[in-house]
């Protein structure tokens, strides 16, 4: 049945309230970067929703909005910055799949390499929405009744559960960014790829407002940027077994899918899987070893990017990130999970206790399992046995 | 008789380089399974016999896979059936050939065909003596071979068998692969799923076993043969791994020492005391006494006219 679901749709996950999603719908899917940058923390957020008639997106915002130069509304704090600069980092990080068909190991295909990501639907996400301020909000945390107005407004179902998150946020000094859309998106269409910088160092994914209006299941795949490796604080980590492919290249997507699921749901459903840790110049020398994006994964907007830290450039273009942020030194963590509804909850992340690196590359084993030992042993035997036939042949006689 | 020779047509070789180039070919060549279990006494010179079997593994490998929805073991086997025929050249000499065909391959051949190679250099068909002994080359293995005939009555005999081989070989094992593990279909797709390895293999194969001959008319036999061959590896490796219309991640792979049950049937020669003119090799002692139709009190065996 789990290959059955896999072929039929791809599981997905979103980052805040978004409305209205019919139970038909598709899940949806988000991706957010985390970037510590001195006392603040800049965040790049994108849902895509894969909805029918969707207008509204709830994001929450776990400190006080910051600009540089500070502008007069907080809704001018939130920038827009183009899809491909997430893209080329999350391209660079993905799974990937090495081919050992020079060993003739696996499954005997021919490609070098290529990403997983595609088809786990945090990738390629449809970037035509604009992010319109004359009909998106921001509310502070002592806005809350005005906050639940407008996601109503948007066609989120606002009942307790929903009433009791945002007022959680605002007793945490959060903020709500509520982003509409003039139209009602269709299932092919995603919100756009929002950026913006809050103080505080509080590096959280916010699901909770999702257990209630984010459908049956969601996807997140967070990359998180910082001096060192930054894991799950309350949520187990974890690594899925994969061994090595024995099947054709074209599955190899949906058997790492599967597995990543798997793993989920043998560390109890509520988990993150590690794809990607070590450091932002390994990144890039992974990206160019890779050739960049694979030609079967390629959107033709997406291919004008080859440096994997353009995110960062977007972001300083349009002075999000504080004019003392530099990418030196940096490493970068990529989680990901499928979380039901049930599960959803906030998610803090904090450095490591190391900065252990890992990539995900399938493939990368082979199976050449050698035995040695004495190679004299067999020419003793046939020697023994030439000098037993000379000595028979001398002097020793059969016959009795 | 003319004699044998290998490589270029117009250069003749002696015989005697002649007999170590027949059996270093042999030993060179690479076998796909464990030598069969051989006696050690040789046919008379244009004498025929012929052999059919069964391979059947007794140890198969474990593979340890990671499916889409959990993980798994697979078990491959190697298992195969031969047929093949020997030609006495006489003076201890055989040679013959036979072909098999894996059963379960799930990589590389699914054919194989080798030369078989003998030399009784002590015969207990020509010589007062306990036992035979012979050296062979057979599937890119060359191997020490005894036996020892004992006749039980007129028409039956039991025929201990242990040879000692050693060579190298890549043979495959595999097995069919579960529908629940197979990949969905695809333009790509290829008929069924199996999964199988290749693996090098040098090292000692030592089949013990029994022939039973049971004599039918005056000069043949029907001789049902079984064994059981326990190979110890010098060296053992996995060359590779495949999987048609699989979809799982392999995540061990432990080739086991290769372990194999034979049973078969030969159809030789009713095993009678060679002629004494062929008797061993190079002046080896020469039983002149003639052939005997009753139990002989100087010989251990019996034989018969």
């Amino acid at each position: 049945m789990l290959m059955v679901a896999l072929l039929a749709s791809l599981p997905a996950f979103s980052i805040g309230a978004i409305g209205p999603v019919s139970v038909d719908d598709d899940s949806p899917a988000a991706r957010m970067m985390l970037l510590r940058d001195g006392e603040s923390t800049v965040a790049a957020v994108q849902l895509d929703a894969h909805g029918e008639k969707v207008s509204t997106w709830v994001v929450p915002i776990p400190g006080e909005l910051q600009g540089s130069p500070p502008m007069p509304k907080e809704i001018d704090n939130i920038y827009q910055i183009d899809a491909g600069s997430f893209e080329t980092i999350l391209a660079a990080s993905d799974p990937t799949y090495l081919s050992n068909a020079e060993n003739k190991l696996a499954c005997g295909c021919n490609e070098g390499m290529s990403d997983t990501g595609e088809a786990s639907a945090v990738r390629f996400f449809d970037p035509s929405v604009a992010f319109d301020r004359d009909v998106s909000q921001f509310f502070g945390p002592d806005q809350t009744v005005e906050a639940l107005t407008a996601i109503e407004a948007g066609g989120v179902d606002v009942n307790d559960a929903v009433q009791n998150a945002v007022s959680d946020y605002a007793a945490k000094g959060w903020s709500l960014l509520v982003v509409n859309t003039p139209q009602t998106m269709t299932s092919d269409q995603s919100f756009p790829l929002l950026a913006y910088r809050y103080a505080g160092t509080d590096v959280v994914v916010p699901l909770a407002l999702s257990a209630e209006s984010g459908g049956d299941e969601m996807q997140v795949v967070v990359v998180l940027v910082d001096k060192g490796r930054m894991d799950p604080s309350t949520s187990e980590g974890v690594e899925p077994k994969l061994g090595q492919p024995m099947y054709r290249s074209e599955f190899t997507r949906q058997f790492y899918n599967a597995r990543v699921r798997l793993a989920i749901e043998q560390a109890g459903g509520h988990a993150w899987v590690l794809e990607y840790a070590n450091t932002l110049d390994a990144l890039q020398v992974r990206f160019n070893e890779s050739g960049g994006m694979s030609e079967e994964s390629s959107e033709e907007q997406l291919l004008s990017y080859s440096n994997v830290d353009e995110i960062f450039d977007a972001l300083k273009s349009k002075s999000v990130t504080s004019p003392s942020f530099s990418t030196r030194g940096l490493f970068v963590t990529r989680w990901r999970t499928f979380v039901a509804s049930e599960n959803m909850q906030d998610e803090e992340f904090s450095r490591s206790e190391n900065d252990e690196t890992y990539e995900v590359t399938l493939g990368e084993d082979d199976f050449r399992d050698v035995s040695s030992a004495l190679f004299i042993t067999p020419l003793l035997v046939m020697g023994w046995a030439y000098r037993r036939r000379e000595l028979l042949r001398d002097g020793v006689s059969f016959r009795a | 008789m003319t004699t044998p020779y290998i490589g270029n047509s117009s250069r003749r070789r002696s015989p005697t380089r002649t007999r170590y180039g027949l059996f270093g070919a042999a030993l060179i060549g690479v076998g796909c399974l464990p030598p069969s279990l051989r006696s050690a006494h040789s046919l008379d010179k244009g004498d025929v016999a012929f052999e059919t079997g069964l391979h059947l593994d007794a140890a198969p490998s474990q593979a340890s896979i990671l499916t889409v929805d959990g993980d798994a073991n697979l078990e491959l086997q190697q298992g195969a059936a031969e047929i093949g025929v020997v030609f006495g050249l006489g003076k201890g000499f055989e040679l013959g050939a036979h072909g098999n065909i894996l059963l379960n391959s799930g990589a590389g051949s699914l054919f194989g065909l080798s030369p078989i190679f003998k030399y009784s250099f002590l015969d207990e068909r020509r010589m007062t003596t306990p036992l035979s002994m012979a050296i062979g080359a057979d599937r890119g293995s060359g191997g020490i071979l005894t036996s020892s005939n004992i006749q039980i009555g007129g028409g039956f005999a039991v025929r201990p068998i242990a040879n000692v081989w050693f060579g190298r070989r890549t043979y495959s094992v595999g097995t069919p692969v579960d529908d629940r593990f197979a990949a969905p279909e695809t333009d790509e797709s290829t008929g069924g799923q199996l999964m199988g390895a290749e693996l090098n293999y040098i090292g000692f194969d030592i089949p013990v076993g029994f022939e039973f001959p049971i004599r039918i008319g005056d000069d043949r036999a029907i001789v049902p043969v079984v064994s059981y061959t326990v190979g110890i590896p010098i060296k053992h490796e996995v060359v590779s791994m495949t999987c048609s219309n699989c979809l799982f991640g392999l995540e061990s792979f432990n080739p086991s020492t290769p372990m194999s049950l034979f049973v078969g049937l030969r159809f030789q020669p009713w095993l009678k005391e060679g002629p004494q003119s062929e008797a061993g090799p190079q002046g080896s002692p020469v039983d002149s006494s003639p052939q005997t139709t009753e139990p002989d009190s100087q010989h251990r065996f019996w034989w018969r006219n």
